[in-house]
């Protein structure tokens, strides 16, 4: 399978819109090929890698933490990265700045750069192909 | 002509009419144009919806895709596909990016 660059510019926040959900489906999707692939997390979407997400219980079902196993979108970044680079691919993850100190979403995990709509521009002439997935309207 | 994908999350009850629109418009123009339901985009799948709409989809020329799984998560089964409809995995969504089609997500 010949090897390709996809870059995703995704915007929704985790935990609210399926979006985020979806997105992370096709990057891995793409890790899973060797691609390589760049992300550029904008607005609400620098959540995404965000350090601070912890799993729950849910005492509706009687759930501990570990029972629950509750899915976290940063532990999923994580895993695209380690997919990806096990495949011979790349995951460059970039978290919009100033979206993220807006925010107080600094606390990512590892691998996470900062940067912003520039770094966009760039992957999009480069790359094979780009999705932009933008915040419902 | 590298083709055109759409992607349609939103249910067609209440969205994605333009994008509906602009696929059956660029299909009619002679366009290879596919539409990729996803999420509650996956609804206009369902047989028992919608009929009206798929047909003038079909009838330019669309094909029309369903992701899988977000056909399981509503409970969409086979029995309840639409004829001209082809439920396929994410896989082939990441097919189309990586063939370079235009691939749009409104």
């Amino acid at each position: 399978m010949p090897k390709k660059t996809l870059t995703f510019m995704v915007m929704d926040p985790p935990f609210e819109s399926t979006r985020s959900t979806t997105a992370l489906r096709l990057m891995q999707i793409a890790a899973e090929r060797g691609y390589d692939i760049n992300v550029l997390a904008y607005e609400g979407a620098v959540y995404v890698p965000f350090g601070g997400q912890a799993g729950h219980p849910n005492p509706i079902h009687g759930n501990d933490v570990s029972q629950e196993n509750h899915p976290l979108p940063r532990e999923w970044v994580r895993i695209i990265g380690e997919t990806a680079e096990k495949n011979s691919g790349t995951l460059d993850w970039v978290n919009c700045g100033m979206c993220a100190d807006e925010r107080g979403a600094n606390d990512v995990v590892p691998g996470v750069r900062r940067g912003g709509p520039p770094a966009l521009a760039a992957w999009m002439a480069e790359s094979d192909n780009t999705l932009i997935i933008p915040t419902r309207g | 002509m590298a083709g055109y994908t759409f992607i349609s999350s939103r249910d067609p009850v209440d969205g994605d009419r333009s994008v509906h629109q602009i696929a059956a418009d660029l299909a009619g123009a002679g366009h290879d144009v596919a539409l990729f339901l996803v999420e509650n985009g996956a609804f206009l799948a369902r047989k028992s919806a919608c009929g009206d709409l798929r047909e003038d989809l079909a009838s330019a020329g669309v094909r029309l895709l369903a992701d899988d799984f977000s056909l399981s998560e509503r409970g969409i089964v086979e029995g309840d596909l639409a004829e001209g409809v082809d439920a396929t995995s994410l896989e082939v969504l990441v097919d189309h990016l990586a063939e370079g089609r235009k691939v749009s997500w409104h």
